[in-house]
């Protein structure tokens, strides 16, 4: 008997599985499915669905309503920023029918959380910049950047391009002040560069130039933080640089500091989270011969630096900020790095039980 | 019939005497080779003595078919044949004769001259014998093999030609074509003559060592040079090359595909075996010529072969996604790639992906002529599309189109276009302006409208100033729209309509226009068979099967090459059509040769399976009706 249990206690122990601590991601979840969703408050009080009819409806306190329609085959890209004051639309006509990688796209904006929206322009990667204040998008065809003044139509400018060899290429855009626009670029020798347009003076400075060509330049910005990393380009082999800039109030931009450096071909797809925190795709391992590389999410603290791995998924390809929940898409499941995880749970709450009469 | 004299073709190669043991027993189960080799040395010698005290004929054999080579005089040749060889001679009986009479093989004395047998004389005693090479060629080997004759002849140096010419020398495009073209060249009955012709040329290419004086020797010796000089002015370099690598290495096809695809492949454009049009674009680019010449080339892949970034950038009008892979990651995919790639197609100009990844796959199944072009050449994928929707009824698919009102049926008519000239195409922009010019302004049905670019534009150009010419800006032209203008008899042509776009379906999107998508016709009526692959063991066993056979997706961009494109949405994705060719495994990792249709058609990546699936998996789901889109084609 005794020697049963040493037995059973054996086998059990075998079987509790390892001692380390595995990363379990909690699942994105909502009342509808996944796939239809563009957008959900991080308070998960207003979602933004696609309908098959083409239109995009708006969920909140158990009703729905229609707040764009447009034929059958339409997509939805809803961005928003920490402001929370404001909404971008972009209308994708003939999703799976029309592939065209530098398509233009109608593009909308609207109050946060709100129903009504309005057409701005036409390009692509819409982004609100300044509390709400400006808008800046990407026309593809004409390799040109739009800065738009939401409040007043005519405080409207254009940023050419330069020639370049990538056909595919869309530029990072943040707005440093009401008068500078920072954005990425690269030239026909393939050397990439940030650079800053003066909205007063109409000239373009090249801020700084990367040392080695087949590079991407990512920019991201939030509370009183710039960030910029230069990443390679798939199997380029030149490493990875982030640099932090830390501004606050600031009318021109000074020095960056680089907070982390390494030989990997990290993926980037950089996001500037509260708390100063910073997200990115990190390479944990490496084949160089048949580039296969395994990938995780990690967030870095600022201003230490200390970098933690947040996900053992190991094809880490996006990371996604929606109303400040980071998520981290891989196939059909979305994984929750920051925020809540939404809920399934469509269960209304019991009433409260008759009270008898005396 | 005169024989190809092998007699003539080897030199005496006598292995240096090795140490004779006391005892001619055979060792025990652990002894050194050295020794084993010097035991049947010695049990060679013994027989070779007592057999040459009763010397035979074999005139008076009973059965062909039951003579057999002497046992210790087999045990010889496999001790002293190369071990490649062995392997060609081990398929049968007369595949074994075949490796006899090329030479082939080997006893303690080197080449071989004579033959020990054992066979049954017509009295049926059983005889061993020592017998002149010839002798047993002539009365047993040619008797039991008929078609060795057949295969002697062929080699002659009168009928060489018609023999290369019959013979394939192709360079495998991947490792399971390889494995085929091995097995062929194993199982084929003229493959030991190839390979003795491999040696002679081995031989003959080493200074002649024959002594003058040696009056007889010297004029078997210089006889050989000439014949190897002649084969090697018949032979061209690959050809040759695929000789010695298969000669060498007849006993491991892993070493013999190793070569192939270890070998640069940079090196192999330059030896012509491989299409110079893989490197042309890059080549000038890094070279900053514009001029192309062998030279040009020699020089491009030596830089490419030194330099890994050299590859990164091609030319601005063929440029698609950059930069491209690096040079040895390019070497490897274009070594296992098998896609028909002899031509560009400048994905930067095309604004439907759906139409230039089509346009590859048909150009891969069906071996297409080139045609005259004008435009950009983003136009080869417009008409290949177009004609081959044509050809099977759907070029109502076509959307984009030109319009104009028809005077006498007072209608609007809209004729399908696409933005440059493809053969003879009802939809090439020329085409159709001359049409409309017919039908609206009273031109000529001989007036030819001329393709111009804006940047050559000059309308005080003499040959601009009469005709008619469509100026066209090569910064905003897709194949389906475009910023142009016409220009008839100096006059700007206005009041066309242009219908722009070209949406249509790759794969299905619903089930009422099923029969309309591109995927629906190439399998229906084009009668293609597509298979769904969804693991990589399927998509191994496909290429093992089918070796130069593709497979086309469609995944998201973001997932496919995240490296270049962003999610910055919750479910975002843009479909983005792919090829995959080839497939380079070590061990449990796989990469895939995958070409997307951004990507410039020579410049192929290397792309792991589940950045593959992880693609292909999102884009099902949100696919309409959650289709699987990643299929093979054979």
């Amino acid at each position: 008997m005794r020697f049963t249990k040493i037995v059973w206690a054996l086998i059990l122990c075998s079987v509790s599985g390892p001692t380390w601590s595995r990363i379990e991601l909690p699942r994105f979840a909502a009342k509808q499915s996944l796939d239809n969703i563009r957008f959900m408050t991080q308070d998960g009080r207003y979602t933004y669905s696609q309908k098959r009819s083409g239109a995009l409806s708006m969920s909140t306190s158990f009703r729905t309503s229609d707040v764009l329609t447009n034929p059958p085959g339409t997509n939805y890209a809803i961005t928003s920023s920490e402001a929370r004051k404001k909404m971008v639309v972009e209308v994708e006509a003939n999703w799976h029918q029309d592939m065209d990688l530098n398509k233009i796209n109608d593009i909308m904006v609207g109050s946060f959380a709100g129903a009504q929206f309005a057409k701005i322009g036409r390009g692509r990667y819409p982004r609100l910049h300044l509390d709400d204040e400006w808008l800046t998008w990407f026309d593809p065809k004409e390799k040109a950047i739009h800065v738009q003044f939401l409040r007043t139509p005519e405080r409207h400018q254009i940023i050419k391009l330069g020639k370049k060899n990538n056909a595919f290429f869309f530029p990072e855009v943040i707005m440093l002040n009401p008068e500078t626009v920072l954005y990425t670029d690269v030239n026909d020798k393939g050397f990439s560069a940030l650079l800053s347009w003066s909205l007063v003076d109409k000239k373009m400075t090249v801020v700084r130039k990367s040392e080695v060509s087949a590079t991407r330049l990512e920019l991201c910005r939030r509370d009183n933080i710039i960030a910029m990393g230069e990443f390679s380009y798939d199997d380029a082999n030149r490493g990875t640089t982030i640099m932090v800039q830390a501004w606050k109030d600031a009318p021109t931009l000074g020095g960056f500091t680089t907070v982390y450096r390494a030989s990997d071909n990290d993926l980037g797809q950089m996001i500037c989270g509260s708390n100063n925190r910073l997200w990115f795709v990190k390479t944990m391992s490496e084949d160089r011969k048949l580039n296969i590389r395994q990938t995780e999410a990690v967030v870095m603290e600022l201003p230490s630096g200390r970098i933690t791995v947040k996900s053992e998924l190991e094809r880490v390809t996006n990371l996604i900020d929606m109303d400040g929940r980071i998520l981290l898409p891989l196939r059909e499941d979305v994984f929750v790095l920051e925020g809540s995880a939404g809920s399934a749970n469509d269960t209304l709450r019991n009433p409260a039980p008759v009270r008898s009469s005396p | 019939m005169v024989l190809l004299a092998p007699s003539l073709l080897f030199a005496q190669s006598i292995p240096t005497p090795l140490q004779v043991p006391e005892t001619s027993k055979y060792p025990g189960v652990y002894e050194s080779f050295e020794k084993i080799i010097s035991f049947d040395e010695q049990r060679f010698d013994t027989k070779d003595k007592a057999l040459a005290k009763a010397p035979q004929t074999i005139a008076d054999i009973k059965d062909v078919e039951l003579v057999d080579l002497d046992p210790d005089f087999m045990n010889s040749l496999i001790l002293n044949s190369p071990s490649g060889y062995l392997k060609l001679a081990s398929k049968d009986r007369c595949a074994f004769y075949n490796t006899l009479i090329a030479d082939l093989l080997k006893t303690k004395e080197g080449k071989v001259e004579r033959v020990f047998v054992q066979y049954q004389n017509k009295q049926g005693q059983n005889i061993t014998a020592v017998v002149p090479k010839q002798d047993f060629l002539n009365k047993a080997v040619l008797q039991a093999c008929p078609k060795a004759a057949e295969m002697i002849a062929k080699f002659q140096i009168k009928v060489m030609d018609q023999t290369i010419n019959e013979t394939s020398f192709e360079i495998p495009n991947n490792i399971e074509q390889c494995d085929l073209t091995y097995l062929n060249w194993v199982n084929d009955s003229k493959t030991p003559y190839w390979c003795q012709i491999h040696e002679l040329l081995v031989e003959t290419s080493q200074p002649q060592s024959v002594p003058a004086a040696d009056f007889r020797q010297k004029k078997i010796e210089d006889s050989r040079y000439a014949i190897g000089k002649i084969l090697r002015g018949k032979l061209s370099d690959v050809q040759q090359d695929f000789l010695r690598n298969f000669c060498t290495n007849a006993d491991n096809s892993k070493t013999f595909c190793s070569e192939f695809f270890a070998t640069n492949y940079f090196s192999k454009v330059v030896e012509k075996a491989k299409p110079d049009i893989y490197l042309q674009d890059i080549c000038q680019q890094t070279l900053g010529k514009t001029v192309w010449s062998p030279a040009v080339l020699k020089e491009c892949a030596r830089k490419l072969r030194a330099e890994q970034d050299a590859c990164f950038w091609g030319t601005h009008e063929k440029s698609g996604l950059s930069p491209r892979p690096r040079c040895d990651h390019l070497s490897l995919a274009l070594s296992y790639s098998s896609l028909n790639a002899d031509y560009n197609d400048c994905p930067r100009y095309s604004d439907q992906m759906g139409v230039t990844n089509m346009a590859r796959v048909l150009r891969h199944i069906e071996k297409q002529p080139t045609v005259p072009m004008t435009g950009f050449c983003s136009v080869i994928s417009a008409g290949t599309v177009f004609e081959f929707n044509k050809k099977y009824d759907n070029e109502e698919i076509w959307k984009a189109s030109m319009c104009y009102q028809d005077r006498v049926d007072d209608v609007e008519k809209c004729l399908p276009v696409f933005f440059g000239d493809y053969a003879t195409s009802t939809a090439s922009l020329t085409t159709v302006v001359n049409e409309i010019l017919f039908r609206t302004k009273g031109a000529g049905r001989d007036t030819k409208c001329t393709i111009v670019k804006k940047s050559d534009w000059n309308p005080t150009l003499l040959e601009y100033r009469y005709g008619c010419q469509i100026v066209v800006d090569e910064d905003n032209c897709g194949m389906g729209r475009c910023s142009y203008k016409i220009v008839f008899n100096e006059k700007e042509l206005k009041g066309l309509k242009v219908k722009e776009g070209l949406p249509l379906d790759y794969f299905p999107t619903d089930l009422t226009n099923e029969r309309y998508s591109l995927t629906y016709i190439l399998q229906k009526d084009a009668q293609k068979k597509m298979k769904i692959i969804n693991t990589l063991p399927g998509m191994k066993e496909f290429f093992k099967t089918t070796p130069k056979g593709i497979l086309h997706g469609i995944g998201c961009a973001e997932d496919l090459q995240p490296g270049f494109f962003k999610k910055v949405a919750f479910n975002q994705c843009s479909p983005l059509p792919f090829i995959i060719d080839g497939i380079i495994s070590e061990g449990d990792k796989a990469a895939l040769i995958t070409r997307s249709a951004a990507d410039n058609i020579h410049a192929p990546r290397l792309v792991s399976w589940s950045t593959i699936y992880s693609a292909v998996k999102t884009y099902q789901y949100h696919h309409p009706v959650k289709q699987w889109t990643l299929y093979a084609i054979y």
